[in-house]
């Protein structure tokens, strides 16, 4: 039994039980090259959801503050192992209702990045097959086809991913993907170097020229699962004004960085940021950056344990030593 | 917790709005904007930004005043309640509107007036400090301390240590935040 | 006015002839990424990638449009009757005789802004163009009596030469909504791409004046030319799929409004503006007064209604609350209330919207199913229970914020 059928099952019995209100999975977009997120609540519609490695959709999202229609239904949802994370951080700080929610774990083996397969040709894609596990086949509108090996075309976050497997859920999609060993190696932060090795003039150049593109169309803020605050965004409030509505490098720029210490001890760098922004700016790396400093300082991994608070709400008098 | 956090966030505003109402940053070199935009900026004084907390390092600002300890005037406060009222984007927006440079003070560990705002404040602090020079603003630009209210003099030593780092780096020109 | 051809060799040539009176935007590939960017000698212009991320409506509707600057000021009194050069406020005159006149007090200074320089689009697609058409009824409409100086003037300063869509995408629906691959609505020079080059048509004044400013490159079109872009042109507007038909979406959009459904199609909708800033007719924006210190700026910048404050009213109260609200509301401006004012759509068909959205939302589905007549079952259901999502129309929409 696929992976596949497995969510169908779970989420046609959450459905038939009345557990959920709706069930939240992926499903096929405009075309057969694009996937988007479902909301199943008929269990008789339940065929239409999938996975595929193209489910890059962290499906958290959905369930944070505002965004369940109506206010208190009960969800049931589909994560991936990078998804949980962001999950367990919103438990942490008990900013979903557990109670309310019905989790479906799906072990992944690595998304595909989109972007990257767009960039090979100039012409749109219309399909992306999966004939096996590790192969990747292209067609595009005027009917190219290309086959690419799926380590290849990953997106950057899955070449160093720790957590394949769903940290928290209460059913899994199949069995379980090969663990790293994470006590033997901590985290890879190597995609960070080459920024980390710029000088400061050099990096605030890379800054403001990749942050002038930035259109201020907030998706970066809204897609985040961590991000949490929704109409009372400090980056839109008028009253006070803090950010300048102006767009112009210096305060897309003041945005980004409010954004990214807002998320700090929060974010999993789960990149859903990164792949919503429309103009491709990177915005993981700086987030990743901030990450590795968190894990620096406490050797903290955001949402990796249900049962830890996230550490910008804690102090420790016996291990902090910040500033003596 | 969300509205909490929501709650910070406005609060926060209130305060660096208050920043640019006051005048404080451009106010510190007279027409410092103005000097700037000409391009023959290399002269004019650098423009700092404290923010203080209320109880310990204002009073020892305040200390430094009375026992007359001789400082560089670059410098302009903002008092806080407490260094754990203070969110990582006072000292960003700071730079966004044209500081120099951020100077962040409060009470000594264990001093805290709330017991404990400053052990939090310091993981934040940290964290800012490690991540400044990464947002294309040198790490000299920015310090966090602690000063208490007798500590007059070590007020001095910090503003004037402080002062001179970011005199030797000059006004920040060109910049992207 | 003649048919010309521009080699494909002479293209670099023909922009920067251009660019020597106006300044010329086109389609640029940085980063992998296509946007309209000011062109400078020695880049090259991408038509390869059909739409570039955004509509070049920014280059005339300003994504922040300052318009003014203002300022206090000190003004002496003896000073302020003659020159207007800022003085320092001196302290208050100590001599009482003085005091009278010359009391320093405090004036308020306003620079209106108003930059229009020449400029050429250029590798816009005829659904760009109508875009502008459509934004122009919003900022000239009414016979002038919503007249936007500023948009105005950029807007007649700007030359668009459109290219022709070869190759349309799976997303393109222009043809749905009465335009199509070559449309000439708003462009004001059309270029299709046949072998060797492009055959170039001038189709206002405004055009054939570009043309004749760049008509070096120019040569003209041989009726081979001009019948291979005949071709193209046919050709292309076959390949695009009719999603919906337009007749009855307006009234249906009416009548759907309480409708459970667009809660539905809301679902997977994250609120960002993202659909809102790469379309090339939505013109939504706010007006900001920032002051720092004692100068500031009133500028417009673009803002859209998925933004939960668009609609926030000074009360606190907002008639938009929900996602759902807000979702709807994009929609039916697009076919419902705009064409009730202007008797146009306010949508050209492009595609942006879809391929850009986060989670693909696809207008052409929302239309289709939102734009269609309920179904009777939907119908009944509603007329039974109509409270049972909380979403009466308007009045009750605030409650749940």
């Amino acid at each position: 039994m696929s992976r596949q059928d497995h969510i169908r099952e779970f989420a046609a019995q959450a459905l038939a039980d009345g557990r959920v209100d709706y069930f939240i999975g992926w499903k096929q977009g405009y075309n057969s090259s694009e996937v988007v997120p479902a909301f199943v609540k008929d269990p008789a519609d339940v065929d239409q959801l999938i996975w595929t490695p193209l489910c890059h959709h962290n499906l958290v999202t959905f369930i944070k503050r505002n965004m369940p229609d109506p206010a208190d239904a009960k969800i049931g949802l589909c994560v991936k192992g990078c998804d949980s994370r962001t999950l367990v951080a919103l438990l942490q700080e008990e900013l979903v209702d557990k109670e309310k929610l019905y989790v479906v774990g799906v072990p992944c083996d690595g998304i595909v990045d989109r972007r990257k397969l767009e960039k090979e040709f100039a012409d749109e894609l219309v399909d992306i097959a999966f004939p096996e596990r590790g192969r990747v086949v292209v067609t595009t509108g005027k009917g190219e086809t290309r086959e690419f090996a799926q380590d290849d075309v990953l997106l950057d976050v899955c070449g160093r991913c720790r957590y394949p497997n769903a940290l928290y859920a209460d059913d899994v999609a199949g069995p379980l993907e090969a663990e790293p060993d994470r006590e033997e190696s901590g985290p890879d932060w190597s995609d960070i170097a080459d920024f980390e090795n710029l000088s400061d003039d050099e990096k605030q150049a890379a800054l403001e020229r990749v942050y002038a593109t930035c259109i201020r169309c907030f998706a970066c803020v809204h897609v985040c699962p961590v991000c949490v605050c929704w109409d009372k965004c400090v980056n839109r409030s008028r009253e006070p004004e803090l950010v300048a509505q102006k767009v112009g490098a210096k305060e897309n720029l003041l945005f980004q960085m409010i954004h990214m210490f807002h998320v700090a001890g929060r974010c999993t760098s789960c990149g859903a940021c990164d792949r919503a922004c429309p103009v491709e700016i990177p915005l993981y790396l700086l987030h990743r950056k901030m990450n590795k400093e968190i894990y620096d300082m406490f050797g903290f991994e955001p949402g990796t344990k249900l049962d830890e608070k996230p550490v910008f709400q804690l102090f420790d008098l016996a291990t902090d030593h910040f500033g003596d | 917790m969300a509205d909490q956090t929501t709650t910070q966030a406005n609060d926060a505003a209130v305060v660096a709005g208050d920043t640019a109402a006051a005048g404080t940053i451009d106010a510190a070199s007279g027409a410092g904007a103005a000097v700037a935009a000409d391009g023959a900026a290399g002269d004019r004084p650098v423009k700092i930004v404290g923010i203080v907390c209320n109880w310990c390092s204002y009073a020892g600002a305040d200390t430094a005043g009375t026992g007359r300890f001789k400082q560089p005037p670059n410098l302009r406060l903002i008092r806080v309640p407490c260094t754990g009222r203070v969110d990582p984007l006072f000292a960003l927006k700071a730079f966004e509107k044209g500081a120099d440079g951020v100077l962040i003070s409060g009470c000594h560990p264990g001093d805290c007036h709330y017991s404990e705002g400053n052990y939090y404040a310091r993981r934040k602090f940290e964290l800012l400090e490690r991540m400044i020079h990464h947002l294309g603003i040198p790490k000299e630009r920015f310090r966090w301390t602690w000063v208490s209210a007798s500590e007059g003099q070590r007020w001095q030593q910090v503003v004037t240590e402080f002062v001179a780092g970011v005199e030797k780096l000059g006004p920040r020109e060109g910049r992207a935040l | 006015m003649a048919i010309r051809f521009l080699k494909q060799d002479q293209l670099p040539a023909f922009l920067g002839q251009l660019a020597e009176k106006a300044r010329v935007v086109a389609p640029v590939k940085t980063d992998g990424v296509v946007q309209f960017q000011p062109w400078v000698s020695g880049q090259d212009v991408e038509l390869d990638v059909l739409l570039a991320k955004q509509s070049p409506k920014e280059y005339v509707f300003l994504q922040t449009e300052t318009y003014l600057k203002f300022g206090y000021e000190m003004v002496k009194p003896e000073a302020a009757g003659g020159d207007t050069a800022a003085e320092e406020a001196d302290p208050v005159s100590v001599d009482d005789a003085a005091v009278e006149v010359a009391i320093p007090y405090e004036t308020v200074t306003v620079e209106p802004q108003n930059e229009a320089p020449a400029q050429v689009i250029f590798g816009l697609r005829p659904c760009d163009a109508r875009g502008f058409v459509q934004m122009d009824q919003v900022f000239g409409g009414y016979g002038g009596f919503y007249y936007d100086p500023l948009y105005n003037a950029r807007r007649e300063a700007t030359t668009l030469l459109a290219v022709t869509c070869r190759e349309p995408r799976s997303t393109c629906f222009c043809t749905a909504i009465g335009g199509g691959p070559a449309g000439e609505e708003g462009v004001d020079a059309l270029f299709t791409q046949v072998d060797g080059g492009f055959v170039v048509e001038a189709l206002t004044e405004k055009g054939e004046a570009a043309l004749a400013a760049a008509g070096a490159a120019l040569t003209d079109a041989t009726d081979a030319q001009i019948a291979a872009a005949g071709e193209v042109k046919t050709a292309a507007g076959a390949k695009i799929d009719v999603p919906f038909a337009l007749e009855g979406i307006r009234d249906n959009l009416h009548d759907n409004i309480a409708d459970d459904r667009w809660h539905d199609q809301a679902m997977r909708c994250i609120s960002c503006g993202t659909c809102t800033y790469v379309c090339p007719s939505c013109y939504c924006f706010s007006i900001n007064d920032e002051l720092v210190e004692s100068t500031g700026e009133r500028y417009r910048v673009w803002d859209n209604c998925f933004n939960p404050l668009y609609t926030e009213e000074t009360s606190g109260h907002n008639p938009r609350a929900q996602k759902s609200n807000r979702f709807r509301n994009r929609f039916s401006h697009k076919f419902w209330y705009y064409p009730d004012k202007y008797d146009s759509l306010l949508c050209s068909g492009c595609g942006r919207c879809i391929m850009n959205c986060p989670t693909r939302i696809d207008i052409r589905e929302i239309v289709r199913v939102m734009g269609a007549p309920a179904p009777a079952v939907a119908a009944g259901a509603a007329s039974e229970a109509p409270a049972a999502t909380g979403d009466a129309p308007a009045v009750a929409e605030g409650k749940e914020a």
